[in-house]
């Protein structure tokens, strides 16, 4: 066996071996598939991972590249796991033409956005408004608040927790569909409900 | 309620966790806000999962202590940084919106060694 520089040899006590023991990173696959990468660095050096379950093992002056697999962490880190909070959800509400009337379909998705919010714990819920790109930010930006705070209204109505909710107003910063300059995209009015 | 000083809400708890803020130190339940410059402890085999203001995951498992070292974000632009320390113990962290903008602005840290993330998911373990 060759020791690991800086590392203790086996037979010293117990107690020295844990100085030893690597930190370990493993990047896991972005649940929609796109790649993503973490790159560690210590004392220096550094290792760049880029594919699901690689894994930078760092210990002493050393980084070490090796891999894992899903089944492998499931395992050993499930603890960690299954603390993690659900994955927020996003719902677009649209307005008819002109109007601060929902179309129907975003009426119908008003009640499933209830069910989610009280199948949460501690449920936060951030309104976020969004204008099309005519105008200034000033003005776009409390139009979109606006927006959002109607929304807030909605939902407050329908028996929501007040603190729980949170309104923003993102003007035009967040365009869906890039439209002609100077000419209104009705689909960019729209308000966004993420609830974590 | 996310207060503006606040920097997440405590979703899950398992066992017992606790929370060291300004020199007090206090069992933390889910509901809670954490903030900046605060450290959590997973005691025993507990466990902690924590949803942060720009939707950032992050959650410790059994004998785990971390730190919240910067959390600055700004929901209009999005802008903002987020600097988490994992001391000891296991960390599965998922990026929230400040590091989809910017990723540079997101930093993870163990005893020795610094992360660097582009768009992730990843889990630190760091043995005591």
């Amino acid at each position: 066996m060759i020791a690991r520089p800086f590392c203790i040899p086996a037979l010293l006590a117990a107690a020295l071996l844990q100085a030893c023991a690597s930190e370990r990173i493993i990047l896991l696959p972005q649940p929609d598939g796109t790649p993503s990468a973490v790159v560690v660095e210590s004392k220096g050096r550094s290792v760049v991972l880029d594919q699901p379950y690689a894994v930078a093992e760092v210990s002493g002056r050393r980084i070490e590249k090796q891999v894992t697999d899903a089944a492998s962490v499931e395992v050993r880190y499930k603890a960690v796991s299954e603390a993690l909070p659900p994955r927020p959800r996003s719902f677009v509400l649209h307005y008819e033409f002109g109007t601060t009337k929902l179309t129907a379909q975003s009426r119908g998705r008003i009640d499933e956005m209830l069910d989610e919010i009280k199948r949460l714990p501690a449920p936060e819920i951030i309104i976020i408004g969004h204008t099309d790109q005519i105008g200034v930010d000033s003005v776009n930006d409390a139009l979109s608040l606006k927006r959002a705070e109607a929304v807030a209204q909605l939902l407050k109505a329908k028996g929501i927790d007040p603190r729980s909710i949170e309104t923003v107003g993102r003007g035009k910063r967040e365009i869906l569909v890039k439209g002609r300059p100077g000419v209104p995209e009705e689909k960019n009015r729209r308000v966004e409900i993420r609830i974590k | 309620m996310a207060l503006a000083a606040d920097a997440g809400i405590v979703k899950t708890v398992r066992g017992q966790v606790t929370l060291e803020r300004a020199a007090q130190r206090h069992e933390i339940k889910v509901g809670d806000a954490v903030r900046e410059k605060d450290r959590v402890t997973v005691l025993g085999d507990g466990s902690i999962g924590i949803s942060m203001h720009d939707e950032t995951l992050l959650s410790l498992g059994p004998n785990s202590t971390m730190v919240i070292g910067t959390f600055a974000y700004n929901p209009v632009t999005r802008e903002g940084q987020v600097e988490t320390s994992i001391l000891k113990g296991t960390l599965r962290y998922v990026t929230g919106l400040i590091g989809r903008a910017n990723p540079a602005a997101i930093k993870v840290l163990t005893p020795t060694s610094t992360m660097g993330i582009r768009g992730t998911e990843f889990i630190v373990d760091v043995p005591e």
